[in-house]
């Protein structure tokens, strides 16, 4: 139930689609007919669900109630614990959205995407950058609560960058200069815009790895943040209450 | 009557007095009030660079709407937020009978007892934003226009307050309703832009079901002369009505309520 709720509730999306129809009934809007809008916007729900993360959050209540202490005390890292509740989670979401995703595509003829084999195995690999890359940027906010407890207002700029230039509001082709060259600069492209570009046949395959390449050196990036940020961060942990 | 006033400038001084501990909430909730808003008024830009209208509405008219979004949004989270929250708690613990022997009405008591003042932060950046667009379309709204917009406006509380004593209604039978206030906002959403923008039984959906029209688009088109006198009239009848329905499903409920774990 509680799950249903939230899945329902990643409305913005829907309501960008919805703007966004409205302006292609004349015509297509750039490169973008209403068919592709729809298209578009079904792959990036199925995107946003299957890299879901919300790490910042556990952790700001754990470090700020000392159940961090208690994870501490185990033989692995605890960033292994959370990554497997979460891997959990998408276990469920995909066996609720693939078929969900992949019946809508087949029924709704207007849809354009280019499910060629190629496409589909750099879409998995993609999808699993942007779920790594999203995890990681989010885990390296959230320890900044070791420091100030009002931290979490990083996660939320954060999410806001990500809904605007990783193609959220607008697919990044749509995008007014300046915003489109910042967002090609941004790592936000790629946890979210760049599998569903590859799946609609939008990309050729140098550009695809070329994409590859600048996703692995931010995961690279990111992952270097976190190792420093937890070894700082957890020297300057005092564990509450204790 | 005054006791009630009274009563409602004694909890918000306590809500304001206990907030005031906590400067560093100030600092950020007027900074992230300050830097949604801005982002809200880039994401409509991006609209605008592939057309001159947005259902029908120029890029100054929609950021109008916008700050009435903006405004709305600030009066839920002050006001309503956290008192649902209160509400939640209340249910589940069992301590809202401590609620239904105080000598006030419950519901009065359940509905203002709690304000977090700094999201007004946003209420005052929605009102500049509607300033700012009258002020580039050089309109000044004349009295009349003023009269419906506080109308309007006052139709909006009522909706606003109904939809959220709904919801708090709710909690004494499905406890977990935080995630009903999430539902919401996911229809929230939509009030970003006029109504116009969505089509055939959404936009019904919107105006009658769940009237997010009522609370960003009509006071909008009050203010410029976009206003049917119908939809006045309209919106008048649906606060009486909606409120009318949520005071007797509150009282219903409070009624069948049989305290936790009895």
């Amino acid at each position: 139930m509680a799950m249903a709720i939230w899945i329902l509730s990643a409305s913005f999306p829907l309501v960008m689609m919805a703007v966004w129809l409205s302006l292609a009934q004349n015509g297509p809007v750039g490169d973008f007919s209403a068919g592709d809008f729809v298209g578009y916007y079904l792959l990036s729900f199925y995107v946003r669900q299957m890299t879901a993360v919300w790490v910042a959050w556990e952790l700001d209540y754990d470090i700020r109630h000392g159940d961090l202490n208690t994870k501490l005390l185990h033989p692995l890292q605890p960033i292994h614990e959370y990554i497997s509740f979460n891997l959990a989670d998408k276990a469920i979401r995909g066996i609720l959205f693939t078929p969900v995703v992949i019946a809508l595509a087949l029924l709704l003829p207007q849809i354009q995407i280019a499910p060629t084999p190629s496409n589909l195995v750099f879409f998995v690999l993609a999808l699993t950058g942007a779920w790594i890359l999203r995890y990681l940027a989010q885990f390296s906010l959230g320890m900044f609560t070791f420091w100030f407890s009002q931290a979490l207002v990083l996660t939320d700029v954060f999410w806001m960058l990500y809904l605007l230039f990783g193609g959220s509001v607008a697919p990044l082709e749509l995008l007014p200069e300046p915003l489109q060259t910042i967002a090609f600069y941004l790592p936000f492209r790629f946890m979210l815009s760049f599998p569903v570009e590859i799946l609609m046949g939008r990309l050729t395959t140098p550009e695809i790895l070329n994409g590859m390449v600048i996703s692995a050196l931010w995961c690279l990036g990111l992952f270097g943040a976190y190792r420093l940020l937890w070894a700082r961060g957890i020297r300057h942990f005092g564990a509450f209450g204790a | 009557m005054f006791k009630y006033f009274k009563l409602l400038g004694i909890f918000w001084k306590f809500s304001v007095l206990r907030e005031l501990e906590y400067r560093a909430n100030f600092l950020t909730n007027a900074f992230m009030s300050v830097f949604w808003l801005f982002w809200g008024i880039i994401g409509t830009t991006i609209f605008f660079a592939h057309s001159d209208t947005l259902g029908g509405w120029t890029y100054e008219q929609v950021l109008v709407v916008l700050g009435l979004y903006t405004m709305f949004l600030g009066i839920m989270e002050a006001f309503f937020r956290p008192n649902i929250t209160e509400m939640i708690e209340h249910v589940r613990v069992g301590t809202f009978d401590f609620v239904l022997v105080k000598p006030v009405n419950a519901q009065f008591y359940a509905s203002f007892h709690s304000l977090t003042m700094w999201r007004l932060a946003d209420v005052v950046a929605g009102a500049g934003l509607i300033l700012y667009a009258l002020r580039a379309m050089g309109l000044t709204p004349t009295p009349t226009q003023w009269l419906a917009f506080a109308l309007l406006l006052a139709v909006a509380l009522i909706l606003v307050y109904c939809i959220w004593l709904g919801m708090m209604t709710m909690s004494f039978w499905f406890v977990k309703i935080d995630n009903f206030a999430e539902l919401f906002y996911a229809f929230y959403e939509t009030g970003r832009f006029p109504i116009s923008v969505y089509g055939g039984l959404l936009r019904a959906f919107l105006t009658f079901v769940i009237p997010i029209a009522f609370i960003t688009t009509f006071p909008a088109s009050a203010l410029m002369a976009l206003l049917d006198p119908m939809e006045l009239l309209i919106g008048l009848g649906l606060a009486f009505l909606l409120l009318g329905f949520t005071n007797r499903l509150w009282r219903f409920a409070v009624r069948s309520y049989a305290s936790a774990s009895s």
